[in-house]
């Protein structure tokens, strides 16, 4: 709880610390390290609620698995 | 043989257009994906689930140069921007994008590009209609169109939420997407900081900020991979359906609610309108109806009914999102289009060479317009001259359905109450201006004094 507040915290320091920006050289690369920062956050919140569909689906009796494994990168032709 | 204007930018294939046929051109670098795809049923899937456009691969002698493969699709019935949908529709647009990321992730694909254009209206609905975009995804590589995403679909959307709706407008400005920074300026404080578009668009704007710094242009970087893995790419792309799916927009829904009470004429008028419309559509038999200040409509469902594709278009966006919400379930529904555009200052080419993005004009003609209770509007409210008007109607169609109103009007009255200067407008100004571009065929004069024509264009008018 206490990382999560710290993230808003700093996000918002940040934000309103920062200067206006009007010629975009390189969008790509702060996209980059948003995500990366984010995957942190989001990679626990997605893996609590992938494994607590498995638990309904456990209970609920269903054997369909609604759960596929995400991005293996494996295809027919690789 | 014509070169689609607005493929040109995508290095692994192109766009173009022979005997009114849609080719697409598959150059050495774009094969790997495009075979990838193929043999993994990825494509298939995605036309069954009509998500995406459908294609055949075809031996084509004369395709562009350097191609590897050649693929034909069907033809859209209208190519329309973001900046004439309506705000479900981006919305639509953005979800659609993010159901096929969710598709594509568990098999090892992803989309190259997020680009709000890359979608476009069907008689089925919204559809993918670059089949490019789908390719192999990089290993623990972040999402690579997630900036693209965001200045396309979140970005314009947010702002027509939390700020207001004629914010969309700014598209005409940005066709690359909506400037992030830009973006979150437009947001009220507390929606800056809510936690979807905090994430997605207050920190992405600072972090395209500290990327972008003058100082940093001559030091040398160490180039840092950045991972992220394939279960929290997932949950970056669930977080932004979250957030999208948040973002509504309250229409002031108190003129097209209340239209049917505060019309100016009776049902009888609107029944006899109505009949008429239905007889000229029937008669004239037209693949495409454009009706223009289409309002809710009301006409342009008649014209559907006949089995015609009708683009509705209209300058107020609640009239749009009404049309979009309320006749997208129908079958009859789906062949309407309806596009925001203010009629006085309609869709012009943008993009490179303003060639881009095709202005309104260029996306024509219709089989037939319909002009109904619109004329005194750009009269009165835009001072357009009826010669103009109808200058403008004959480029777009050779068959028009137009409604003059007298001036003593109750509608009329009321644009006119605050006027001081004088706008030539009676019957006949507008049979001398119009008789310039058009035959007048027929007439129907409703109850209430306003009169349909039913006007052909002149083929070599003098005046042109």
């Amino acid at each position: 709880m206490n990382k999560v507040f710290l993230f808003w915290m700093v996000g918002f320091w940040i934000s309103i610390c920062a200067n206006n920006a009007y010629a975009y050289l390189d969008p790509g690369t702060g996209s980059m390290i948003l995500q990366s920062i984010l995957a942190s956050f989001l990679f626990i919140g997605t893996g609590i609620g992938l494994f607590w569909n498995k638990i309904k689906n456990l209970f609920s009796g269903s054997k369909k698995t609604k759960l596929k494994k995400i991005g293996t990168g494996k295809s027919n032709d690789s | 043989m014509t070169v689609e204007a607005g493929s040109f930018r995508d290095p692994s294939g192109q766009v173009f257009i022979h005997e009114n046929t849609i080719y697409r051109s598959i150059y050495q670098s774009g094969i790997a994906d495009y075979k990838a795809a193929c043999n993994n049923g990825i494509y298939e899937e995605l036309i069954l689930k009509k998500q995406l456009i459908s294609h055949s691969e075809v031996s084509f002698e004369h395709a562009l140069e350097n191609t590897e493969y050649c693929i034909e699709h069907p033809k859209l019935p209208m190519v329309s921007y973001p900046w004439e949908w309506s705000f479900s529709m981006l919305k639509d647009a953005a979800l659609l994008h993010l159901d096929i990321m969710e598709f594509l992730l568990p098999k090892g694909f992803w989309l190259r590009d997020a680009s709000a254009f890359n979608v476009q209206y069907n008689q089925t609905g919204l559809l993918l209609i670059d089949t490019l975009s789908i390719g192999k995804k990089a290993p623990d590589s972040p999402w690579v169109a997630y900036n693209q995403f965001c200045s396309h679909f979140l970005a314009p959307l947010a702002t027509a939420s939390c700020c207001d709706i004629r914010t969309l407008g700014l598209w005409r400005n940005y066709i690359d997407g909506f400037p992030l920074d830009l973006a979150v300026k437009m947001l009220p404080v507390i929606k800056k900081y809510s936690p979807g578009l905090f994430m997605h668009l207050t920190l992405h704007a600072y972090f395209q900020r500290k990327s972008d710094r003058q100082e940093d242009i001559l030091k040398e970087k160490t180039s840092k991979k950045r991972r992220v893995s394939d279960l929290a790419l997932l949950g970056i792309i669930r977080s932004l359906r979250k957030t999208i799916n948040k973002l509504k927009w309250d229409v002031d829904s108190r003129i097209w609610a209340n239209y049917e009470s505060i019309r100016t004429y009776e049902d009888a008028d609107v029944k006899e309108k109505a009949n008429y419309v239905k007889k000229i559509v029937n008669a004239t038999n037209p693949a495409m109806v454009w009706d223009l200040g289409g309002n809710t409509g009301e006409f342009s469902k008649i014209a559907a009914e006949s089995g015609a594709f009708v683009v509705s278009i209209d300058g107020d966006p609640a009239c749009t999102e009404f049309i979009y919400k309320n006749v997208k379930s129908t079958e009859n529904g789906k062949r309407i289009l309806p596009l925001t555009m203010d009629l006085a200052n309609p869709s012009p080419g943008l993009g490179w060479e303003s060639k881009e993005r095709l202005s309104i004009i260029e996306r024509g003609p219709a089989d037939l317009i319909l002009a109904l209770a619109l004329i005194h509007h750009l009269v009165f409210s835009a001072n357009i001259p009826l010669t103009r008007i109808a200058k403008w109607f004959a480029s777009l169609s050779n068959n028009l359905l137009v409604e003059f109103m007298p001036i003593e009007d109750p509608m009329i009255k009321k644009l006119t109450q605050n006027r001081q200067e004088h706008l030539s407008y009676s019957l006949e100004d507008f049979k001398t201006s119009f008789s310039k571009y058009f035959t007048f065929i027929e007439y129907k004069e409703l109850e209430n004094k306003r009169i349909l024509f039913h006007c052909i264009a002149r083929k070599n008018n003098k005046y042109n």
